[in-house]
């Protein structure tokens, strides 16, 4: 009988662990790891009017990729984890750049530094360097405590349907992508 | 008892022990892996200035003693530390650093970090023959430092601005308020800002 039971307690484990972990599992509703964040205090019009030079000093507006997929990933060279995730970002703009995705990498660094990084890793997408403002439209887009690396997607027409602090996962960022290049489509 | 009476019952209780421990391995592992790959809650994580508690105090006339205590989970980089003065009648000639520990970065290679606590003597001292006495009240010692949660994000850098009064007999500290946050630097950025700032 102590037998069974031992054997009975560890599928039990197994089985709350599992159960655990469903309970935890990412929601699909992307609104609801949005609703864990800051506030989005802007409206699609001033995203897209938002201009930052790029690291050859020409101006940027993110309005031209208004009728893209927008993705923002807010990074810094000094920023472990941002480097670490920017390699998968740069794969997703070379695989989806052409559906309609557009990655913009906002560095809070100086030119001098993202400039380097650049020709020393070359990324694929926009790299737009803003040592003192990208942490305030970060905020303005809910990073609420100004972390990095902060992540956000903007659908076509200026909505932010999803934010992330922390690294983003390539599963993450291509079910976004699947769900709503394909709603653009239609 | 014949042998193979005796084996059956060890081996049977012995494949148990050995189910559960996988059991409780397996969900261990699971519970591992899932941490590490977990969205992080952000509600988990601490305001910079709270993450990275600066204090100071003047151990003598000359010398001031910054502290930082670093909350669990948090460390600080130790060649990210930069000070500055708005006055030249001063100078900061040699800080005292505590070496940190070390760690291979596969981004940055050798890094020195502090965790838990860490604390650095400024010695203040006079560049010119008036030196202290004019040095202007009050003089601000800004503190840039820059930290990272295990969590996997990183904090801007911080940029904290302790107040200083100099006299002719040395510094004192004001009691009140003598260290101030800010996590930007106070100069205008090349646009954004403002345009946010005007509305949307």
């Amino acid at each position: 009988m102590p037998r069974v039971m031992l054997g009975v307690g560890a599928a039990l484990l197994v089985l709350f662990g599992c159960l655990a972990l469903w309970l935890d599992r990412p929601s699909p509703d992307h609104e609801s790891s949005l609703q864990a964040l800051g506030k989005v205090d802007v409206t699609p019009g001033a995203i897209y009017a938002a201009r930052f030079l790029d690291i050859e000093g020409k101006s940027q507006e993110l309005g031209q990729w208004q009728h893209q997929l927008l993705i923002i990933n807010f990074w810094a060279t000094w920023c472990a984890p941002c480097k670490a995730e920017m390699p998968m970002l740069a794969k997703l703009q070379e695989a989806h750049g052409m559906h309609g995705v557009q990655i913009v990498g906002i560095a809070v660094d100086s030119r001098e530094n993202v400039d380097k990084f650049a020709k020393q890793t070359p990324m694929g997408y926009p790299l737009l360097p803003d040592e003192t403002g990208a942490i305030e439209f970060s905020k303005r887009l809910g990073n609420r405590l100004g972390l990095l690396p902060y992540t956000v997607v903007i659908a076509p027409g200026g909505n932010v349907i999803f934010s992330h602090v922390g690294i983003v996962t390539e599963l993450m960022m291509i079910d976004l992508i699947i769900k709503n290049t394909e709603n653009t489509a239609k | 008892m014949k042998p193979d009476d005796q084996g059956a019952p060890l081996n049977s209780s012995r494949s148990i022990r050995q189910a559960w421990s996988r059991g409780v391995f397996f969900t261990f592992a699971m519970a591992l892996a899932h941490g590490a790959v977990a969205a992080v809650q952000e509600q988990e994580l601490l305001p910079a200035e709270k993450a990275f508690s600066a204090s100071a105090r003047l151990v003598n006339d000359r010398l001031l003693e910054l502290r930082f205590d670093i909350a669990d989970g948090y460390y600080m980089y130790r060649d990210r530390f930069r000070f500055s003065i708005n006055t030249r009648a001063i100078s900061l000639p040699r800080q005292s650093w505590p070496i940190g520990r070390w760690k291979q970065d596969v981004n940055f290679g050798k890094v020195y970090t502090y965790r838990g606590s860490v604390r650095i003597l400024l010695p203040v001292s006079s560049t010119g023959r008036e030196g202290l006495a004019n040095a202007g009240n009050p003089v601000n010692l800004v503190v840039t430092s820059q930290g990272c949660a295990d969590l996997g994000v990183c904090y801007p850098p911080l940029h904290q601005t302790l107040a200083l009064e100099s006299g002719s007999s040395g510094w004192t500290m004001p009691r009140q308020a003598s260290v101030s946050t800010f996590s930007q630097p106070a100069k205008p950025s090349h646009g954004l800002g403002n345009r946010l700032e005007n509305g949307k």
